[in-house]
């Protein structure tokens, strides 16, 4: 697993339709589609949205960093279909383990929809506007900034320790686990030393002190984002009452064959 | 002497394409005290993470005593070759500084009462023995930066580097890590420094390396380089105040080639009694 597979969760600048959708607009379409991709569990229904996923990635243009990250998760899909199909639920085990999988993919591929083309600052304002108070929303920008600090400062160490002679390689899984301490004790220590600087610096600059923030950039609903509102509202309905409603019902509803009778 | 360090057309780079070093050559010789100096992102500490075998070279070839590093592990290589980081909190973690200077001597398979030993050694020399039972995390700054120097020093390499030493040190722990280093150069080690500090250069060092943007821009005899505009602008250092000073007033008969302060006393006070025997 290496950072390849981060980067279909990674902003991405395009100038494509989607990326023009208001955060708020971006962030129903995420909720409504991960609810449908976790109410449905027959292949039919979830092939469908998987489609409709790849259908938004090839139009606007991110196939190649949402390709990385779906052949990065490949190995772990199929770890997740031969459990199930091996210790799955009674009954429809190839169903199951098919539509768990199908499951897995759609659901990273909408997520990976939504972080290629939202920007840090959409996202924060996406999660005020699903009602996160600020400081816990600015918490997590910051947590997700620092992730490249981190992997520099975590490199930089491994350097450190390695030039003292530590031989990551050598030796049995204990032995190994072991020499994970030099590297992970001046990690936890750095991090939390600059944590409190940052909360410092925050504290400087008056973080909090108005309960009511505005923005630099207001956010209004455009004619585009109406009309994807309407349309994924409108498909997801559709979605729902054409597997509850005959003649569509049982062609959504299909289950696949019994691997051993 | 034979030679220690043997940088031949070195090139590399972190991002396909993006080099950070394009063709260094150079030669350290056994015994030899240098510096090297550039602005940041010149490549200063990509070059000397070539020397302990942290980064094989994409072209070229570097020679550690003769054998190339391109066959040999980070920890082959560490037992000749000391880096001490810049920032001692990427490695400190033991819970006695005791603890902490023993790692490298463990992890070369020394025997314990060797191990004893060194350490006793490195304490004393660092000035460390009454922090022996701390941990090191709880010292100051400087303190931990001499915690990580010591860390280095105790398992005796033969060619030490040091990145960045004197940042964060008051004046007087700078004239200690100064002493240091001359006391290791006398003792026949070959020490490299990575600085930004042009007086501690002109005042320590014999030989300096200037670098920018991955390349060598000057390497020879620290007052020669220090005082040529033409290094001095090309690689957006600033020349040492002295000099500085020498150059603003060489109208009045002041050499334009001093780096030290003495020099300039000297030259000031001579100046001054010529002046008064007319």
């Amino acid at each position: 697993m290496s950072i390849r597979v981060f980067e279909g969760f990674k902003f991405k600048p395009k100038d494509t339709y989607f990326y023009k959708l208001d955060p708020r607009v971006k962030m129903s379409f995420l909720i409504v589609y991960s609810i449908l991709t976790l109410y449905f569990s027959t292949v039919v229904p979830l092939s469908i949205l998987f489609l409709f996923s790849v259908v938004i990635v090839v139009s606007n243009r991110v196939a190649k960093e949402w390709g990385r990250t779906l052949r990065a998760v490949a190995l772990l899909s199929l770890v997740i279909f031969s459990f199930n199909l091996l210790f799955g639920a009674k009954g429809n085990k190839l169903n199951y383990a098919s539509s768990m999988t199908l499951r897995f993919l759609t659901l990273t591929s909408f997520f990976s929809i939504f972080f290629l083309t939202t920007t840090p600052e959409e996202l924060s304002e996406a999660l005020l506007l699903i009602g996160i108070p600020y400081e816990y929303t600015f918490m997590f920008m910051m947590a997700m900034r620092f992730i490249p600090t981190l992997a520099r400062d975590f490199q930089t160490i491994i350097d450190a320790q390695r030039s003292r002679g530590l031989e990551l390689e050598k030796g049995n899984f204990v032995q190994r686990a072991r020499k994970l301490l030099p590297l992970l004790i001046p990690l936890i220590v750095l991090e939390i030393r600059r944590s409190v600087l940052i909360a410092e610096a925050l504290e400087a600059r008056g973080f909090g002190t108005s309960a009511k923030r505005s923005t630099l950039k207001e956010y209004r609903l455009s004619k585009v984002d109406l009309y994807l509102l309407f349309l994924t509202i409108t498909f997801a309905t559709s979605l729902i009452l054409s597997s509850k409603l005959p003649p569509y019902s049982e062609i959504m509803n299909y289950r696949l064959p019994e691997l051993v009778p | 002497m034979a030679v220690a360090i043997e940088v031949n057309d070195l090139y590399f780079y972190y991002e396909r394409g993006k080099y950070v070093l394009k063709g260094i050559n150079l030669t350290v010789r056994d015994g030899e005290m240098v510096a090297i100096m550039g602005n940041n992102g010149a490549g200063k500490t990509t070059l000397i993470k070539h020397f302990n075998g942290l980064l094989k070279p994409i072209r070229g070839s570097v020679k550690v005593k003769g054998r190339d590093t391109k066959g040999l592990s980070v920890a082959e290589l560490a037992r000749t070759v000391g880096l001490v980081f810049q920032n001692p909190d990427h490695q400190l973690f033991a819970e006695t500084v005791e603890e902490e200077l023993a790692f490298a001597l463990r992890n070369f398979g020394y025997p314990e009462d060797i191990v004893k030993r060194r350490v006793e050694w490195a304490l004393t020399l660092m000035d460390l023995r009454k922090y022996r039972h701390r941990s090191p995390l709880s010292l100051s700054g400087g303190e931990r930066k001499r915690v990580a120097i010591a860390s280095v020093l105790c398992y005796d390499p033969e060619i030490i580097i040091f990145d960045e030493p004197t940042i964060g040190q008051d004046y007087y722990q700078k004239q200690k890590i100064a002493q240091l280093l001359r006391m290791l150069s006398r003792q026949g080690k070959t020490v490299i420094v990575v600085t930004h500090d042009v007086e501690f250069v002109a005042e320590n060092f014999e030989r300096v390396i200037v670098m920018a943007d991955g390349k060598i821009v000057a390497d020879g005899n620290v007052r020669e380089v220090l005082t040529d505009p033409e290094v001095i602008s090309k690689s957006n250092l600033l020349p040492p105040q002295v000099t500085h000073c020498a150059w603003l007033l060489k109208d009045v008969g002041i050499s334009p080639k001093l780096i030290k302060v003495s020099e300039l006393v000297k030259e000031i006070t001579r100046l001054f009694h010529e002046h008064k025997g007319i």
